[in-house]
């Protein structure tokens, strides 16, 4: 019992990856493009996690950097005609420059003044596309003709592709990250989030780490952003408004923000609510209903599960896992 | 010179928007802790409510108090509701509190009025006072006069009544007001009720100028917020100034500094606030506090 208990989460994890990888053979090319949007904004819901879950770290402004990635690929791409590859570069590194500026003086601001810098970079954001329509397209934004990326074989359609491609960079990008929280740096992060004045005391440069953390999430944001641009072939200064930063915030909190598989969560959550709405109710109204339910539930996870989604199930299931364990005699100590 | 003096009145004018919303900033920051960032999205649901009003017929006098009971109300029970339960030390889960009521309100807003602007109808008449080739319109003078004697009120609420210094009391030590019988959730629940009202004083104001749509007070959100870090929001005299001098600023920068105007004005309110906070963290009129480890 306890064997399956200690692997199941790890079968679980395979089993996810196996459906993961087999979806774009079982629906339409119409769903993978809604599922494609999903697995890009988890990246932006991913970097947030890492900021707010893993260096306790505030950002309103997610949203925006979301856009810079994707604002910044659609240039390089229309302008200088750079490959998709090199323009997802180009987005992270532009991104990563972001996050060094904002992230500078918002280390030492911390708290309440570090949630005032970002809210107004998310504010400002779509005011900055619209003042400069000669560099951004203005309200009509940056389109590229037919979608950014293109199936290199017959093989796949461009939707498997584009689903693919996206698949195996989150995948990587989550690997990634969470290598560098389970090492040495997110012992030292852990300490921060815990006592920062201990963690000073014990040697941890506190905001070397999290001005890193800081540039490391606006990188990962920007190639996030970068390829829900090249989804859709276009952007908009529309689509990121300060709500839409909002929504970000939503799914991390929703998903668990400590979690990376609370961050995928998070993220369907957000791509498809308001598509269910809209269909469900008609007219206008439908937007406003997700995002009022959003509000709610994010309203409801900060006071009773702040540990979101994938913290109840986790809770659920080590609850499961003690009430399993409690018959037999010689049992490993729980470490989680 | 005269263009000069113009520019810098209709600054100030504008300022008295940004610095009642400092003032319901302020007033719950030091209540609860909390950097309310709905405050802005408050102000238009109170706004919403006196438009339906005066729509009704009601005349500005009944209207307007009207929307202030109503918000003052609003503000109270979501005290009650949902920001007495989290706690007041975790900065981040109180900052995202704020723009989770942000969303809401905003799609509430949004579903019972809908998005498009609508003109609200101006509550002072339309009439031009003129001195001196100055010139200052209705609306100028009704929102600098209502401005004017909501904060008088809450200056004499706070400092000269029993029920201030309660507030007061709440506010600065929980812990001993409660030991001097002091229930903290009514007086803190008074302190929203209170901010709220000076918060729809502002909507009120801004709402014939800006045009009444539910994003209309993002940009003098920021600036409120802008204000209540310039004048140090443990001040509610420094707030108030900062709101002024934050509409004078963005006024007289927004014209004379190229490229600037419009929303764009928040820039430069902040790249203010960003050098003074710099050489006074607390901003000009705040205290220092000093943390204990």
């Amino acid at each position: 019992m306890t064997t399956i208990l200690h692997w199941l989460p790890r079968i679980a994890t395979g089993v996810a990856i196996v459906i993961a990888v087999s979806i774009p053979f079982l629906v339409t090319d119409y769903d993978l493009f809604a599922m494609s949007r999903v697995l890009a904004v988890a990246l932006g819901v991913i970097s947030l996690n890492l900021l707010m879950g893993f260096s306790g770290q505030i950002s309103l402004g997610q949203g925006a950097i979301f856009g810079i990635g994707g604002y910044a690929s659609m240039l390089v791409i229309r302008h200088l005609e750079w490959p998709v590859a090199l323009a997802l570069v180009a987005a992270v590194v532009v991104c990563a420059i972001v996050g060094a500026i904002i992230g500078l003086p918002g280390v030492r601001l911390g708290g309440f003044n570090l949630g005032l810098l970002t809210i107004v970079i998310a504010a400002l954001f779509p005011i900055v596309l619209y003042r400069l329509p000669d560099f951004t397209g203005g309200q009509a934004g940056i389109t590229l003709s037919g979608g950014g990326l293109f199936s290199p074989t017959g093989a796949l359609t461009d939707a498997q592709w584009i689903y693919l491609v996206l698949l195996v960079v989150l995948l990587l990008s989550i690997l990634g990250v969470r290598n560098l929280v389970s090492r040495r740096i997110g012992r030292a992060l852990a300490a921060v989030r815990a006592n920062p004045i201990l963690a000073a005391s014990v040697g941890v440069e506190t905001d070397r780490l999290k001005l890193a953390l800081f540039v490391i999430s606006s990188a990962v944001a920007g190639l996030g952003g970068a390829l829900y641009a090249l989804v859709l072939g276009l952007v908009v200064p529309e689509s990121y408004p300060l709500v839409f930063s909002i929504t970000l915030l939503v799914a991390s909190v929703v998903g668990g923000n400590r979690s990376w598989w609370g961050a995928i969560i998070g993220a369907v959550v957000i791509v498809y609510l308001p598509t269910w709405f809209s269909e469900a109710v008609p007219g206008d109204t439908s937007a406003y209903l997700a995002q009022l339910v959003f509000a709610v539930v994010l309203g409801a996870c900060i006071i009773i599960a702040p540990s979101g989604a994938a913290g109840l199930i986790g809770r659920g299931y080590r609850a499961l896992a003690r009430t399993a364990t409690r018959d037999i005699p010689s049992t490993r100590e729980e470490t989680q | 010179m005269i263009e000069f003096l113009q520019i810098a009145l209709d600054g100030l004018t504008t300022g008295v928007v940004f610095a009642a919303l400092a003032l319901a900033i302020s007033v719950i920051f030091q209540g609860t802790g909390m950097l309310n960032l709905a405050q802005g999205e408050m102000a238009v649901l109170a706004a919403y409510v006196a438009y339906t009003a005066l729509l009704a017929g009601w005349p500005a006098w009944l209207a307007i108090p009207f929307a202030i009971v109503v918000s003052a109300l609003i503000g109270a029970l979501l005290y009650f509701g949902v920001v007495r339960w989290v706690d007041r030390r975790n900065q981040t889960a109180l900052t995202t509190l704020g723009v989770t009521l942000l969303l809401g309100i905003n799609a509430v807003v949004s579903m019972i009025w809908g998005t498009d602007p609508r003109n609200f109808p101006n509550p002072f008449g339309s009439w031009v006072l003129q001195f001196g080739g100055l010139r200052l319109t209705s609306q100028q003078v009704g929102g600098l006069i209502l401005v004017a004697a909501v904060m008088g009120a809450m200056a004499l609420l706070f400092t000269r009544t029993t029920f201030g210094l309660r507030l007061r009391a709440v506010a600065q030590n929980q812990h001993s007001a409660a030991l001097l019988g002091l229930n903290a959730g009514i007086w803190l629940a008074a302190g929203w009720a209170a901010a709220s009202a000076v918060g729809t004083v502002a909507g009120v104001v801004a709402a014939p100028s800006l045009g009444l749509s539910p994003a209309m007070m993002t940009v003098p959100l920021l600036m409120g917020l802008a204000a209540t870090n310039l004048g140090g929001i443990t001040s509610r005299i420094g707030v108030v100034v900062g709101g002024l001098l934050i509409g004078l600023l963005t006024a007289i920068g927004g014209r004379y500094v190229p490229g600037l105007g419009g929303d764009l004005n928040v820039l430069l309110a902040f790249t203010v606030v960003i050098a003074v906070v710099f050489f006074k963290p607390a901003g000009l009129f705040g205290r220092e506090s000093t943390v204990r480890a």
